[in-house]
């Protein structure tokens, strides 16, 4: 790793943590659970709206946006969020890490396990980061090239279309769980017949709800009800995929070695979750629907810290980089998600 | 029907608890609305002294009336976070179903992480009770009773005399320890005196006073009722004991964390199954790893969240910055917290 005053720089990012978690409060109580009204709003008038395609299709075009709209809320800003244990403080019932559950095919219990540790702990390390391309993309001259690099970008869009669907089989390790790929010092905390009975139960209770209770509860109307969600689904898995994709994947995210890593200071943790990740810049509306995963670099170096709180320590992490000489990696929508295609396209060949 | 609500949560709505969906927007219409809970209103808040209050509170409707002498728990929402803690009612519940009212008689503690926010609470503000709790009730089956309360511990008595007819038989004699001075609603005990003819009560300090027991009358005590800190029941339990009285009691055990931190300590963890002691020198986490106690963790340094379990009783410290837990219910994570006082934990 490069000389840098890890030490300064951990103490620095330490005050900046201390500072930001000192006025963590009622308003972050109160925002969270205004997220969560606006999250019942949309996905509930977009449920509604639905129906009334029949009268007018408009409706039923605004009913698709508005429970997309729910959708990603509860994926983004209030599920990821509170499962990272950013509300835990609160002391409330269904608002913590340990209760909540979410709108998307893949089991909370699960996805907090290898997200929270695996991709949080050992984030873009390769070869313990199992989120660095999630096993089906190269992404970097870390991995060896393969035939099948050659069609990623197609690999890639499948994977985003059906982000849902990847997340939940990714987060499970499901090839071990299913095919039995065994990882060294892997100690299973869950055993592989619990994973596939979440996966299974969770992913089949998402397909009833979506596909099958709600569109049979419009009666004549099914259809309606059955394509609005799946499309409501489809728009919420390119938005959530795409977003999380900007937020490592770009052009200048670094990529860690195992040997890097060994004994690593507080001081270089930060270091390498700040250059793992890649920030976006946006308005408000934009920050919220990401679930201030726009914000990736502040959530890699404090996940637990309401995400809201994010925006007003940006500049200050920004500042300390700048002291280090450490990359501040971010940039408008477009100009990151065109370097990550550009990434994915690269990569495809040797 | 509570499993086909949760069918339903669980299918459409992704919770396991129909109300844990709602929750927030039934709070838009209904501040402090909680699954679980009661909402309450604040009424009025009182000084009763330089570390007393009295709060009045008017729980809604469907709260089931109380027995005088049972507990509550108080939760309020202090800066988003929610804090509970456990009074006994200083009000009969013949004053809640004439006035609608209960009212809470409160030892203040500046230092503390509940009783300093009390005196905040705007008059009209919503907080949440538990229902009433607890069996310390006065049923009158004696002729001659004595009632001993140490400090805040005259709540009951004042809602059990509260609720006392006025041509009662029953001979009560309250012996009232506290510091000197420091007694609570003399002024209601002195109005008992006048409303209940058989009602006599003497207030002492164990500085001056010494021991309750001999204050305990043997000829006109049939029964002793005690409330007051854990010493006094236990010398309260050793006295009926040997005259062979019969007792009741609801005592209570001030939580303090050890003074001194660095000094090596042992406290016992409850957990689901069975008991383990810890030392105060290392993280819960390593501790429980040392004793082979299987035990979910991650990253071993407070990001990760998979060590987390549920703090039911006691306090913690946190590696990280020091920081002391409050002695409720909240999660933890293992790896980042030392026990500071016995501890009760969910895995």
């Amino acid at each position: 790793m490069k000389q840098i005053n890890f030490e300064q720089l951990a103490l620095q990012l330490d005050e900046v943590k201390q500072l930001a978690q000192a006025r963590v409060g009622q308003d972050d109580a109160n925002y969270i659970r205004k997220v969560i009204v606006w999250q019942r709003v949309f996905e509930w008038s977009g449920r509604i709206l639905l129906m009334l395609g029949f009268w007018q299709p408009l409706l039923w075009v605004v009913g698709v946006i508005s429970l997309a709209v729910g959708k990603i809320l509860d994926n983004m800003e209030i599920g990821h969020n509170v499962m990272h244990g950013q509300y835990d403080w609160m002391n409330d019932k269904f608002i913590n890490s340990r209760a909540y559950e979410w709108d998307i095919a893949c089991d909370g219990s699960s996805w907090n396990r290898v997200h929270n540790y695996e991709h949080h702990t050992y984030t873009n390390i390769i070869g313990k980061d199992r989120d660095f391309g999630y096993g089906l993309l190269r992404l970097s001259n870390d991995f060896r090239w393969r035939v099948k690099n050659l069609w990623q970008f197609i690999t890639y869009v499948l994977l985003s279309v059906l982000f849902q669907w990847g997340v939940s089989y990714h987060e499970m390790a499901a090839e071990r769980v299913f095919f039995g790929k065994k990882k060294d010092n892997r100690d299973n905390k869950v055993s592989h017949a619990e994973l596939k009975k979440r996966f299974f139960s969770k992913g089949a209770r998402q397909l009833v709800k979506d596909y099958v209770i709600f569109p049979l509860l419009a009666g004549p109307l099914f259809l309606w009800v059955f394509c609005g969600n799946l499309i409501a689904n489809l728009l919420r898995n390119l938005w959530t995929s795409t977003i999380i994709f900007c937020g490592h994947f770009t052009e200048h995210v670094h990529t860690f070695t195992e040997e890097e890593c060994k004994n690593e200071s507080k001081g270089q943790w930060y270091y390498r979750q700040a250059l793992g990740s890649s920030n976006l810049k946006g308005r408000t509306w934009f920050h919220i629907l990401t679930g201030h995963l726009s914000f990736q670099i502040e959530h890699h170096l404090f996940p637990d810290l309401p995400a809201k709180r994010y925006p007003e320590i940006a500049p200050k992490v920004q500042k300390i980089f700048q002291q280090h000489g450490i990359h501040y990696n971010t940039g408008g929508f477009w100009r990151q998600y065109g370097s990550v295609l550009k990434r994915i396209i690269r990569y495809s060949f040797p | 029907m509570q499993n086909i609500s949760q069918l339903i949560s669980n299918n459409l709505f992704h919770h396991k608890d129909l109300s844990g969906y709602f929750e927030p927007v039934m709070q838009v219409i209904k501040p402090a609305w909680r699954s679980g809970f009661f909402r309450s209103q604040v009424k009025g808040i009182r000084i009763l002294s330089e570390n007393a209050l009295k709060i009045t509170l008017k729980p809604e409707r469907k709260w089931p009336i109380h027995t005088a002498g049972q507990h509550i728990s108080l939760t309020i929402e202090q800066q988003g976070r929610l804090i509970s803690r456990v009074f006994t009612i200083a009000s009969g519940a013949k004053k809640l179903k004439e006035t609608g009212l209960i009212d809470l008689v409160i030892r203040t503690h500046d230092k503390g992480n509940f009783t300093p926010y009390l005196g905040e609470l705007a008059m009209n503000s919503w907080v949440n009770i538990s229902e009433p709790m607890g069996e310390f009730i006065f049923d009158e089956q004696s002729n001659h009773t004595t009632f001993l309360a140490g400090g805040s511990g005259i709540t009951p008595f004042i809602a059990m005399m509260d609720d006392l007819q006025t041509n009662t038989q029953n001979h009560i004699h309250l012996l009232y320890y506290a510091r000197p001075n420091a007694h609570l609603m003399v002024d209601v005990l002195e109005k008992f005196l006048t409303k209940l003819p058989n009602f006599s009560f003497e207030l002492l300090s164990r500085n001056e006073n010494g021991s309750f027991t001999k204050y305990v009358s043997v000829e006109h005590t049939d029964e002793l009722l005690v409330c007051g800190p854990e010493e006094m029941f236990v010398e309260a339990e050793e006295l009926c004991k040997s005259r062979q009285l019969p007792f009741r009691a609801e005592h209570f055990q001030a939580v303090k964390p050890t003074q001194f931190i660095n000094e090596a300590t042992r406290f016992t963890v409850k957990l689901n199954h069975g008991d383990l002691e810890v030392s105060n020198q290392d993280s819960l986490l390593n501790e429980f790893q040392s004793h082979n106690k299987p035990v979910t963790y991650g990253c071993g340094m407070g990001i990760c969240h998979q060590c987390q379990c549920l703090k039911k009783k006691g306090i913690v410290r946190d590696i990280r910055d020091g920081s002391l837990s409050d002695n409720s219910e909240e999660l933890i994570q293992l790896c980042v917290t030392q026990a500071v006082t016995d501890l009760e934990l969910e895995l």
